[in-house]
């Protein structure tokens, strides 16, 4: 399907009946959508009546759509969440505590050391400013994420910054969650214990069967598949025995070997009892472009990917299987009930990220960056930077005019628009400038091809309503 | 590449080139009527196919920002009004928040120099680390879940 915005079947329109909105051709109907993120389905026939102010409905007046019907009060509503004029901070905050790790993964190993290199730990000095630094943002609701290299090889400054994080919190009183994304290999007891009892989430990767998360997944010291699934069973039987926690997660990192095996993939996730399946796509940027060549796919390839997985899981669903895709559920959040929920890639506003040095960066994609040597989005350093620094760093504000797509050519003509999110990273690396070029764009075309899935999937009634029950994983 | 004046404006042709500035060199020259491009290759060993590619990727980047200011023209003012708001309201608005009065005292600032302590120790008495699985292979599971 052609990424260029159709022209409308009638060109001039009736200035007095038709709202500002963009549309797109899919299928045998015409999706419209407009700045509130409201949309219809019209058929193509209606649309032209529309166009020509002949036609209007109670839903095309509830949502906008009809321009002599506005409701302001409902578009500000819409409107201001959706630009986050009313966003208080960033609220996720993503902690590098080390480069170190034991594992050799094939898209990441260039931006990680070996296991003796200690001077690529954060110090327990450096964490303290970090939280410092994460409790100046303003947000009601803080997730401190622990990423690496692994984490866990520098557990006692994980455990700190656990506990001086709550420590300031019972003065600051934000809602503070804590995330650990990890490969499980150094996962004992005593750790599962402590992060259950600081309330700290588990996330890992797990990329499918054993040959396929295997050959992605080098362990340097032992077998990579059976580790991950071995932390994965020791929480599980930590929360079935009545520990209070969450359900961990596993991402799946989709590789060109990936491809072709979406229903393995999602078979393997169910037997372990996740409900949640999130599929993290590569995109040629940082270290992965050094590696593209062996396992990098094309936009189409992944979108075509994609959609055979959620094929697959609306099955299960079909079938009385509890599962969802997380991916479509941010999708679907958007869509259906409007404004920006979770990670809107408004990079630097809406997260962060820190170094194991301290450096600050507007997101996490932007540190891996600066490893490859483009220190394009370093927005300040904890312990010298304050809050507001960060903010007013000129990147923040290019990183943000790139994210607005009403300011991108192509964007601001999308009809996906309201929903989708830009990475200025991605844009930066791949085309040299945050702004991008969007009719090249590899992410525009493959957040197209993806909206083309959910949009097409919403109109088959019986998959609508599976999808529509999703929402009910949105406060998990 | 030969521009013509009514097409494309300086500050295309200048920003195209600082986009691209990783891969090509620009060197530029007009006449009364057109820009005068010529681009060169910063990979030497750069063939036929390369270089015409290079040729295209800076046409379309050229089109791109004539594009970028006609979209400016409608939508830069209120993009650059969200975007401040949105950063105003990133902040905690005009005045945020300070620190609470608590972190100043004696006793916050004793906890927290415990809790330092404390963690450069285990730092201390767990470097080198030793990695527990390392070397040594995982004992057998029971591969249940479709493996």
């Amino acid at each position: 399907m052609s990424r260029l915005t159709e022209p409308a079947g009638v060109l001039e329109a009736s200035p007095l009946k038709v709202a500002a909105h963009n549309a797109r051709r899919l299928g045998s109907s015409v999706l419209i959508t407009n700045d509130a993120g409201e949309h219809a389905m019209l058929k193509p026939a209606d649309y032209e009546r529309y166009l020509g102010g002949a036609f209007e409905s109670s839903d095309l007046i509830r949502k906008d759509f009809i321009r002599d019907r506005h409701d302001f009060g409902h578009l500000a509503v819409r409107a201001v969440p959706r630009h986050l004029l009313d966003w208080k901070g960033p609220n996720v905050h993503t902690v590098v505590v080390t480069l170190r790790c034991n594992f050799k993964c094939l898209y990441c190993h260039a931006s990680v050391v070996g296991i003796e290199q200690t001077d690529k730990d954060m110090t327990v000095e450096t964490a303290k400013a970090v939280v410092d630094l994460i409790f100046q943002s303003p947000s009601p609701t803080l997730m401190i994420e622990f990423q690496g290299g692994e984490p866990l090889l520098n557990w006692p400054v994980v455990k700190f910054i656990v506990q001086y994080a709550k420590e300031k919190n019972k003065h600051h009183k934000r809602a503070l969650h804590f995330g650990l994304i990890s490969n499980f290999s150094l996962l004992d007891d005593a750790k599962i214990d402590f992060l259950i009892a600081h309330g700290v989430s588990f996330c890992t990767s797990l990329d499918g069967p054993k040959d396929l998360h295997d050959k992605n997944r080098i362990y340097l010291g032992g077998n990579s598949h059976a580790s991950v699934l071995e932390g994965l069973r020791k929480v599980v039987a930590k929360k079935a025995a009545g520990a209070k926690t969450d359900t961990p997660n596993a991402i799946c990192t989709v590789t060109r070997h990936s491809l072709g095996r979406a229903p393995e993939i999602v078979d393997q996730l169910v037997a372990l009892g996740l409900e949640r399946i999130q599929f993290g796509p590569l995109d040629p940027i940082g270290f992965a472009k050094k590696s593209w060549d062996t396992i990098g796919y094309t936009s189409a390839e992944f979108v075509e990917f994609y959609s055979n997985a959620l094929d697959y899981i609306i099955d299960l669903n079909k079938k009385g299987v509890k599962a969802y895709e997380k991916m479509t559920l941010i999708f679907m959040v958007r869509i259906l009930e409007g404004g920006h929920w979770r990670f809107p890639n408004a990079d630097g506003v809406a997260r962060l990220a820190y170094n194991h040095d301290g450096a600050v960066y507007t997101c996490e994609e932007g540190r891996l960056l600066a490893n490859e040597g483009d220190e394009f989005f370093k927005i300040g350093q904890a312990g010298e930077s304050s809050f507001t620094d960060l903010l007013d760093h000129p990147t923040v504000r290019a990183s943000l005019l790139a994210s607005h797509g009403g300011a991108q050519p192509m964007c601001f003509q999308c009809a996906y628009n309201p929903f989708c999110s830009v990475l200025p990273v991605y844009n930066q690396d791949t085309q040299g400038s945050v702004f991008g070029r969007m009719p090249d764009n590899g992410w525009c075309e493959k957040m197209m091809g993806l909206f083309d899935v959910v949009f097409t999937k919403l109109q088959d009634p019986e998959a609508r309503k599976i999808l529509e029950s999703w929402l009910e994983y949105k406060s998990r | 590449m030969i521009l013509s004046k009514k097409i494309y404006s300086m500050d295309a042709v200048r920003i195209s080139a600082q986009v691209l500035s990783s891969k090509v060199n620009v060197y530029l020259d007009e006449t009364k009527t057109a820009f005068e491009v010529t681009l060169e290759a910063k990979r030497k060993d750069a063939g036929p196919e390369q270089l015409a590619a290079l040729e295209g990727e800076f046409g379309n980047e050229l089109l791109n920002q004539e594009y970028r200011f006609i979209v400016g023209r409608f939508n830069s003012k209120i993009s650059a009004l969200i975007v401040t708001q949105t950063l105003m309201a990133a902040r905690g608005g005009e005045t945020p928040a300070a620190a609470p009065a608590a972190e100043s005292t004696p006793e916050f600032k004793k906890l927290v120099a415990d809790l330092m302590k404390n963690a450069e120790a285990e730092v201390a008495r767990t470097m080198p680390r030793k990695i527990p699985h390392q070397g040594t292979p995982l004992p057998p599971i029971k591969e249940d879940a479709g493996v």
